[in-house]
């Protein structure tokens, strides 16, 4: 199978008055699996149907291996895709459904044979090939559909939440064998989900979408270590980035309270005259000793060998990660180590301090 | 009172209205075609109605009717059903849908307009240069023609309703489905063949059925733009009753008429079955 | 490519809207001319003149008044039997699930697919034994018949809608059970009501077989049209067509929104 790049450039997409993608830009390389992030409704689904063809952008252009195919429908734009809502056919038993794509292509009827029961292996399916949908759950029927974007030959791979619909063992499993599949024949493949850690877990990069806007793309190291702005920050990871709103007189003051910064940051802001930012740090980085800043624990939430403590400190909550049981007292003083803040001016990263 | 008690309370009235109108007719039917006035069993009715030349020529027709026109109004239906769902264009539906409660004696008017002497199909071939002086369309030398006519005014007035039957199946039909045959490499002809007429089976199925049990009742379409010239079955029923008085006949005709529908009903779901 | 597309597309929309429209257009223009310009030959596109010389014929011709009076009150009847048989028995249906629910569903069903003439003959004897015949109460009972099933159809499709959620809400706020269906389920109804009542009073006006078989006299305008027809001039004719299909058009209009629900409610059935 051979993989090919693809890349939106300008795409804007409107439904009516109300704009769904504003100017999306995105460039997946041949071979890499690329995940689209994003909440509900910002407008994942929208880019893969325009990547795929059934919508056609308002204007921008869409290149596939450098083709541009803005005009071709998709039947010959050679991508596979595996829909939010399965779109599996009621009338077809799920071994045709599997073959469709390649009798589709006037492939012979054994090497459909074949390849329907290999990758019907693949999703632990084999037992169901002469069921009708109607007679699957909705994880089997998901998985049927990502059978039949498998089993089609094509460019490039789209799939919209090919895993939402399974249970956590399952969810799993299918997890390490796409990543397995996708190391050992490369293809290109845009994975649309709402899952972070599918998205950080099979992503070579990571597209994190808001209203329509790609607001950042990179690995998942990136993503999670520099968000680029607060929006990503504090959408990423679980729980997110604490984003602290800071006052600086030459002490850095949130809500009045002294919040110990390194001196590097502080000649920072000293330099650029800045007086108020965004402070951010991941809950895991969090340090609880017995030196640094002091709150009381409001919340402790349990989640299973960690727990989340929810520190009050001036109107802010500081979440921190800890082993459970580790700490007793709900008085805490908590400190953050340098290298793992982020300063945040006009909501966006700052680089290089 | 138990509540499935007052259930059937409730249901009783319909029941009992739908067996008194259309049951009983169905026995008297029976008894009309088989029994003389006296009470006698009777084989008469039956053989002096096929001996009757019209008769030949009523089944003849309306056969052909049906033959002619409801495959005709299946393909167009669904081409026009695939535009408008595809195009979503819900104004057009509603244009397309106002024939649909026109009845025939008046859709059978309707066309009179173009097809008499001095009407618009004439002055249309007129002014064209095509004529030099109207031609008389509508009159017994031309039955091929009034056939035409009528399969015509038919497939005006009754097209709307496939069409109706049709659009309902195709939005049912999720546009995934449309998209997924497109994405996996269906181009419009084998999505169609594949995906869209099989899912539309149903649809098909019903609209296929209620026309053609309709289209064998045709008659007042008929008497509108061919008078006698072309008898179909319902028409000879009608003039066995109230021109020769005759309700046994009648009735025989009646008789024929719901045999042959259920016939060709059952002839179509066979080959549904089997086909697609 | 993508314009000869969207080109051939509008030329098919325009067509079939021509094909759809011409011959109102053509039968409108003649109704509303005068006799004489009826044989005129050949005939201009845009008439020349507009009158209702050949409505005021068909008004005043022999029998017309009486019949559409007749439609009018056979119409109102059918309707008004369709609404005393079908409310209960379509709220019965839709409420719960029951034993024979199904079988009575399709009953109804195939009663609508029996011929008209196969109804309508043997139906005279008894109605000249119940003394119906020839009566405006007779032809109604039988409209109402044929109307009866769709009605069923359609209104079982309207109150499966209406949530049991509602009622339910109803009664806790203390409503008793018939205040609940009167104050609660038929308001949310009504609209489909309406379509299903105009459908009634469509059926009614539209039938000719049985509304000339089971009257002498009393005919419907239909009907009526349909016996003096043969030995009517041909404006005469016009004008009839136009007359019949100017309250089928009319009505159409206004239960365009429920056109699909009516089929959609159908389907789901079979
Ligand atoms: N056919 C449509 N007509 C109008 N608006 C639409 C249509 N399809 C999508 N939208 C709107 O476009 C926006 C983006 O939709 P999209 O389906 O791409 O979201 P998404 O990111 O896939 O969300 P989710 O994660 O919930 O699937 C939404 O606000 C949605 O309401
Ligand atoms: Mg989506």
């Amino acid at each position: 199978m051979k993989s090919k790049s693809v890349r939106l450039e300008d795409i804007e997409k409107k439904y009516g008055k109300n704009t769904v993608l504003k100017g999306i830009n995105l460039e997946v390389e041949a071979g890499e699996f690329l995940v689209l992030l994003g909440p509900s409704g910002c407008g994942k689904t929208t880019t893969l149907r325009l990547v795929a063809g059934v919508e056609r952008p308002d204007s921008g252009r869409i290149f596939i291996g450098g083709r541009d195919v803005t005009d071709l429908p998709p039947q010959r734009r050679n991508v596979s895709m595996v829909f939010q809502n399965y779109a599996i056919f009621p009338h077809m038993s799920v071994r045709d459904n599997i073959g469709f794509g390649l009798k589709m292509r006037g492939v012979d009827k054994v090497t459909i044979g074949k390849k329907v029961s290999e990758v019907s292996r693949l999703l632990k399916i084999e037992n169901l090939l002469d069921r009708y949908p109607s007679q699957l759950s909705g994880g089997q029927r998901q998985r049927v559909a990502v059978a039949r974007a498998l089993a089609t030959p094509f460019d490039v791979l789209l799939m919209d939440e090919p895993l939402s619909n399974l249970d956590a063992l399952l969810r799993a499993e299918m997890r390490g064998e796409l990543k397995r599949l996708h190391r050992k024949l490369q293809h290109t493949v845009i994975y649309v989900t709402h899952d972070q850690v599918e998205a950080l877990t099979l992503g070579d990069r990571i597209a994190v979408m808001f209203d329509g806007e790609i607001n950042q793309v990179g690995t998942p190291e990136e993503i999670y270590e520099y968000p680029e702005n607060t929006r990503v920050a504090g959408f990423i990871g679980t729980p997110p980035m604490n984003l602290l709103e800071v006052e600086f007189d030459g002490e850095a003051r949130v809500d009045g309270l002294e919040f110990h910064i390194p001196a590097k940051i502080r000649k920072f802001l000293e330099t650029h005259g800045i007086k108020r930012f965004k402070l951010g740090f991941r809950p895991e980085y969090v340090e609880l000793r017995r030196t640094g800043m002091s709150g009381t624990i409001v919340l402790r939430e349990n989640i299973g060998y960690n727990e989340i403590l929810n520190i009050q400190f001036g109107n802010h909550i500081v979440r921190a990660v800890t082993k459970r049981g580790e700490v007793r007292d709900n008085r805490v003083n908590f400190s953050v180590p340098e290298q793992h803040m982020r300063i945040f001016m006009n909501e966006k990263l700052v680089r290089d301090i | 009172m138990r509540s499935d008690e007052k259930i059937y309370l409730l249901l009783a009235p319909l029941v009992l209205y739908i067996l008194f109108f259309f049951l009983s007719p169905f026995g008297s039917a029976f008894k009309l075609a088989f029994f003389n006035d006296s009470g006698k069993f009777t084989l008469d009715y039956i053989v002096k109605t096929i001996k009757d030349v019209r008769f030949y020529s009523a089944l003849k027709y309306t056969v052909l009717f049906v033959v002619t026109i409801i495959p005709l109004q299946l393909v167009t239906a669904f081409v026009i059903a695939l535009y408008i769902t595809r195009r979503g264009s819900s104004w057009l539906m509603f244009i397309v849908s106002i024939p649909l409660a026109i009845s025939d004696l008046a859709a059978g008017l309707i066309f009179l307009s173009v097809f008499s002497e001095s009407g618009f199909l004439n002055s249309f071939l007129y002014s064209l240069g095509l004529i030099k002086r109207p031609i008389y369309f509508l009159s017994y030398q031309n039955t091929w023609f009034l056939f035409l006519a009528v399969v015509l005014a038919e497939h005006w007035r009754a097209t709307s309703i496939v069409l109706l039957i049709l659009v309902a199946g195709l939005q049912m039909i999720e546009k995934d489905f449309h998209e997924a045959a497109r994405i996996f490499g269906a181009g419009f002809i084998k999505e169609i063949y594949f995906v869209t007429l099989p899912l539309l089976k149903p649809s098909i199925q019903s609209a296929l059925i209620i026309r053609t049990i309709f289209a064998f009742q045709m008659f007042a379409v008929v008497l509108a733009l061919a008078g006698d010239m072309i008898p179909v079955l319902s028409g000879e029923a009608f003039f066995w009753y109230s021109l020769y008085r005759n309700p046994h006949i009648a009735s025989v005709y009646a008789l024929i008429i719901i045999l042959i529908s259920v016939f060709f009903t059952f002839v179509y779901l066979r080959v549904m079955r089997q086909e697609l | 490519m993508r314009v000869v597309r969207k080109l051939l597309e509008t030329l098919f929309a325009l067509i079939l809207i021509l094909w759809v429209l011409l011959p109102i257009y053509f039968i409108s223009s003649l109704s509303l001319s005068t006799r004489k310009e009826v044989f005129s030959f050949p005939k201009p596109f845009i008439p020349r003149e507009v009158s209702v010389d050949i409505l005021r014929f068909f008004v005043e011709a022999h029998g017309t008044v009486r019949s559409l009076l007749n439609s009018v009150v056979v119409a109102f009847i059918s309707i008004l039997i369709v609404l005393v048989v079908s409310l209960p028995a379509a709220y019965a249906l839709s409420r719960r699930r029951f034993r024979g629910r199904d079988s009575i569903m399709l009953f109804i069903l195939t009663s609508r697919m029996l011929p008209i003439p196969l109804l309508a003959i043997p139906l005279t004897n008894l109605y000249i034994a119940m003394r119906l015949y020839d009566s405006l109460l007779g032809v109604a009972l039988l409209h109402a018949a044929m109307a009866l099933p769709f009605a069923i159809i359609i209104l079982t499709g309207i109150f499966v809608k209406i949530s049991k959620d509602f009622e339910e809400a109803a009664y806790i706020f203390g409503a008793s059970k018939t205040k609940t269906f009167l104050k609660v389920t038929l308001p949310m109804a009504l609209p489909g009501i309406t379509a299903m009542l105009i459908f009634t009073f469509i059926t009614s006006w539209n039938e000719v077989f049985a509304a000339s078989i089971l009257t002498v006299e009393n005919r419907t305008l239909s009907a009526h049209v349909l016996n003096v027809m043969q030995a009517s001039p041909i404006y005469f004719k016009y004008a009839a067509g136009f007359f019949l299909s100017l309250p089928a058009m009319v009505f159409i209009f206004l239960i365009r929104n429920y056109l699909f629900e009516m089929w959609g409610g159908l389907q789901s059935e079979k």
